[in-house]
């Protein structure tokens, strides 16, 4: 009997055993290859479980259909928590973030939840690791602190329909002193103005 | 498809001398003009794209055919990662089947149906997409919502896929009964594992279309659950870029020796690497959804842990495939660490297509393995750099090998020469270039932040960082414009040619191994342990989420009230 | 067309593992682990740069 691959004929007296038959050359390799998967997957857990360097998970769960009536997306926007510590509620909705602005003093700590009312978006904060996928029904979280001062666009990352590429807004970061000067002339003004300026920006 | 010309009934006809007949010919044939022609078209709207980044705006042009940027993009992802893929692939395992078992289709019948299945589901698909009542792209997340149309023919497509995959098992089957105690050949047996693994991994978006998606098109329901659809859609989705590359390897490890003048290095561990595949290719499929809110973390964790393994036969690949090539090589006089490599048959335009796909998919395979790790996709997750990274992927690896396998099964099914062996190597060449700009400039936007699936020509805040980057894409999107027409013209002369006499039309290609088969272990033959072992580590993988996830589902996100593209 | 490929070696039996070291493969592999090092804790990096997401 013989195979296509092969004319000789295996069968006979001597029946050699049937191995792998792997060079010791390539077994170094799979050796090799294991080793390095194995340092990267510590590399990552760590950075995973002990640096803080987490992904969104399940955080709560709504009716996106009734998300703008009632609760935090009624009112999407900033709102101080505790000494450097902040909240910031943002609802996607096809083609604008809601606030399109969220200014922070540098050093803050923010605890950031999206959700939608329509389609899935995408919510990205350039230049850090705050990247999340925003699905109706569901709520994305991820905190971040951020200490460098500028301006860092969060632009929408999944494709929601035709102004797609129009929909972004920005983190302001601005030193304590801007921060101050901010908050001391309208105490309120961050959220609710931007609350206002999404509605007229949905024409 | 005409029925009138049969394959003989199954003969012990020998393996090596099987001839193809002319029904065989024409039914692999047709799956391929089918194919070719999605990539003809899907593939020149990549450039309008690549163009389009530069504010290069040619839609306006297009617009009786075009509506928009995204319009294109489905059916640039449609056309190219599912169409040209899955039709060119059927074909190709038809092909590896019958010559690899040396027989006939056992029962040419269900091919048949299949086919003609995939054939309908096609065209009821492109029909609302061309009509831009499916702009929703490849992904067809809800609750952005398609023709009813365009649900069903996708479905249909993917169950004449089943339809054919049977046909293929039955096929090998019957081989196996009148030789028992041989080692399957290894391209038949490799084909049909690609089949079964495909037969699995679809099941997600089986379900997905049948319980969501399609009773929500038509009314039945009115709303759906975007979380739940995105976990079924990826159970497809990874197993989905499996089952396009595995053809390749089956080319890589089974031909590409023997057109290179060599042998397979090691029979045992291409047999390994395939059954591995079967076996993690499916219970993988959070590592697209790392950044979804609905996950539990640790469950994103194991699938990172779990795509490392399926990291682990591509690492077999490379090395058995690079030491068949050397083999080759030195056979052919090549010397020296790295110079044999000159030694491979470069003027042979199939071989240097494969070869240049290798090579670019060992990038694509690094940048895999980057988005696969788990929090590090952080810095990727839908940017450009996704993209970047499945352009050598799919667009090159996988798309360059079938293109290389064209330039001798499309001869050699028409009795015909590859017309311009010249051109067709400037081709691969051509193509290697501009994927090399354009990857490597998608990369670096991703990097920076630039999202995808975004006209970034026309968005509103790009900032002058990208401008390098995004030229470079539009510089390599034409470059590949110019490849891809090559393509096409060798194509085009090679059909329209006159036949030749039999010595000059090519043959299939198998290499043999450097060992004998029979000595490879049986349970590298066996089906059975490898399916049960890949049904265990599914439920346990995914078994408890799904569950979760039914048994949670909340049909409560209808999408907009009016048409969003 | 009354012949496959696969008649063309049929008497180069002789050949086998022994005789051959794949020592340009494992150099080209050397490279490739080198370049995956790289690339990939190139972006770990930047992971790392662009602080946590506690
Ligand atoms: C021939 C030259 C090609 C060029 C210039 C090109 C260009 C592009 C560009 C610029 C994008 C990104 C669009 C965006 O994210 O906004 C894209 C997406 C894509 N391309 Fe290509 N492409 C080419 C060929 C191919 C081939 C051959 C395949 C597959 C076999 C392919 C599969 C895809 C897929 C699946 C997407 C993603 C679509 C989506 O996000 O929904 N492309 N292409
Ligand atoms: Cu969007
Ligand atoms: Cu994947």
């Amino acid at each position: 009997m013989s195979t296509e691959l092969d004319e000789r004929p295996s069968g006979g007296a001597a029946e050699p055993p049937l191995t792998m038959g792997i060079d010791p050359w390539e077994k170094n390799w799979m050796r090799v290859s294991i080793a390095l998967l194995v340092i990267f997957a510590i590399a990552i857990t760590i950075a995973g479980f002990a640096g803080g360097f987490q992904l969104p998970g399940p955080e709560s769960e709504l009716d996106p259909r009734t998300v703008t009536q009632s609760g935090p997306w009624a009112q999407p926007g900033l709102r101080q928590i505790g000494d450097g510590q902040f909240e910031a509620y943002v609802l996607a909705q096809t083609w604008n973030f809601a606030p399109r602005e969220l200014v922070v003093p540098v050093g803050a700590e923010v605890d950031i939840y999206v959700t939608s009312a329509d389609l899935q978006h995408g919510f990205k904060i350039t230049d850090t690791n705050v990247n999340m996928m925003v699905v109706p029904g569901q709520v994305s979280k991820l905190s971040f602190t951020f200490d460098d001062i500028g301006e860092f666009p969060y632009i929408c990352t999944e494709y929601c329909g035709q102004g797609h590429a129009a929909m972004y807004g920005t983190v302001k970061v601005v030193s304590e002193a801007d921060y101050a000067a901010l908050t001391t002339d309208t105490a309120t003004e961050t959220s609710d103005s931007s609350a206002t300026q999404t509605t007229e920006n949905q024409g | 498809m005409t029925i009138e010309e049969r394959p003989a009934t199954a003969t012990e006809t020998a393996r090596q001398g099987y001839e193809l007949t002319r029904w065989e010919r024409r039914f692999i044939g047709g799956h391929l003009i089918i194919a070719i022609t999605a990539l003809a078209i899907g593939s020149l709207i990549g450039p309008l794209q690549a163009l389009e980044f530069s504010n290069v705006d040619l839609y306006q042009y297009l617009e009786p055919v075009l509506k928009s940027y995204y319009q294109g993009l489905t059916l640039h992802g449609v056309l190219n990662a599912l169409v040209w893929t899955t039709f060119f692939i059927v074909g190709f395992t038809n092909l590896t089947t019958i010559k690899g078992l040396g027989r006939p289709l056992s029962n040419p019948k269900v091919n048949q149906v299949g086919f003609i299945t995939m054939i309908v589901g096609l065209v009821m698909a492109a029909v609302p997409m061309l009509l831009n009542q499916a702009t929703v792209l490849y992904t067809f997340y809800p609750p952005l919502e398609a023709s009813w149309a365009f649900y069903c023919g996708l479905t249909l497509v993917v169950v004449g896929s089943w339809i054919e995959g049977l046909g293929f098992y039955l096929t090998l089957r019957a081989w196996r009964r009148d030789n028992r105690g041989v080692r399957s050949p290894f391209i038949a047996l490799a084909g049909v594992i690609n089949a079964a693994m495909w037969q699995i991994a679809t099941l997600g978006i089986a379900v997905e279309m049948l319980t969501m998606l399609i009773p929500w098109s038509f009314g039945i329901t009115d709303a759906t659950d975007p979380q739940l659809a995105r976990t079924y859609f990826w159970f497809t989705g990874h197993p989905l870029v499996y089952f396009w590359l595995l053809p390749a390897y089956v080319s890589w490890y089974g031909m590409l020796p023997k057109q290179a003048g060599g042998k397979l290095f090691s029979d045992s561990l291409a047999r390994l690497s395939f059954w591995m595949f079967l076996l993690v290719s499916v219970p993988v499929g959070f590592h697209h959804q790392f950044v979804d809110p609905g996950i539990p973390q640790v469950w994103k964790w194991i699938h990172a842990l779990l795509t490392y393994a399926v990291f682990f036969p591509s690492m077999l690949t490379a090395f058995t495939v690079i030491a068949s090539l050397e083999y080759a090589a030195r056979r052919r006089g090549g010397t020296g660490l790295i110079g044999w490599v000159r030694a491979l048959p470069w003027d042979d335009p199939s071989v240097t297509a494969q070869l240049l796909a290798g090579i670019l998919f060992m990038f694509g395979g690094i940048g895999g393995l980057t988005n696969a790790s788990y929090n590090i996709n952080l810095v990727i997750h839908n940017t450009a750099w996704v993209p970047g990274h499945f352009h050598l992927t799919v667009a090159t690896a996988v798309t360059l090998s079938f293109i290389g396998i064209t330039y001798w099964l499309v001869p050699m099914l028409m009795g015909k020469q590859l017309w311009g062996r010249k051109i067709a190597v400037a081709q691969s060449w051509t193509w290697f270039v501009g994927m090399v700009i354009f990857s490597n400039a998608m990369h670096m936007l991703g990097l920076l932040g630039a999202p995808r699936r975004t006209p970034l020509g026309e968005a509103l805040y790009v900032p002058d960082e990208w401008n390098g980057h995004l030229l470079r894409v539009s510089i390599g999107g034409t470059i590949l414009l110019v490849a891809v027409l090559m393509y096409l013209l060798v194509m085009i002369k090679t059909v329209r040619g006159p036949k030749v006499e039999a010595a000059l039309v090519p043959q299939m290609p198998v290499a043999e191994s450097l060992r004998d088969p029979q000595l490879t272990p049986v349970w590298l033959d066996r089906f059975k342990p490898w399916l049960i072992a890949a049904g265990v580590l599914l439920l346990l993988s995914y078994g408890p989420q799904l569950i979760d996830q039914i048994v949670h589902m909340n049909l409560n996100a209808p999408g907009t009230s009016f048409r969003p593209w | 067309m009354g012949t496959t490929a696969l008649d063309d070696h049929s008497d180069d039996v002789s050949d086998s593992t022994e005789h051959f070291k794949p020592t340009g493969t494992v150099f080209v592999l050397a490279l490739f682990v080198a370049t995956i090092i790289l690339l990939w804790a190139s972006v770990y990096v930047i992971l790392l740069s662009r602080g946590v997401t506690l």
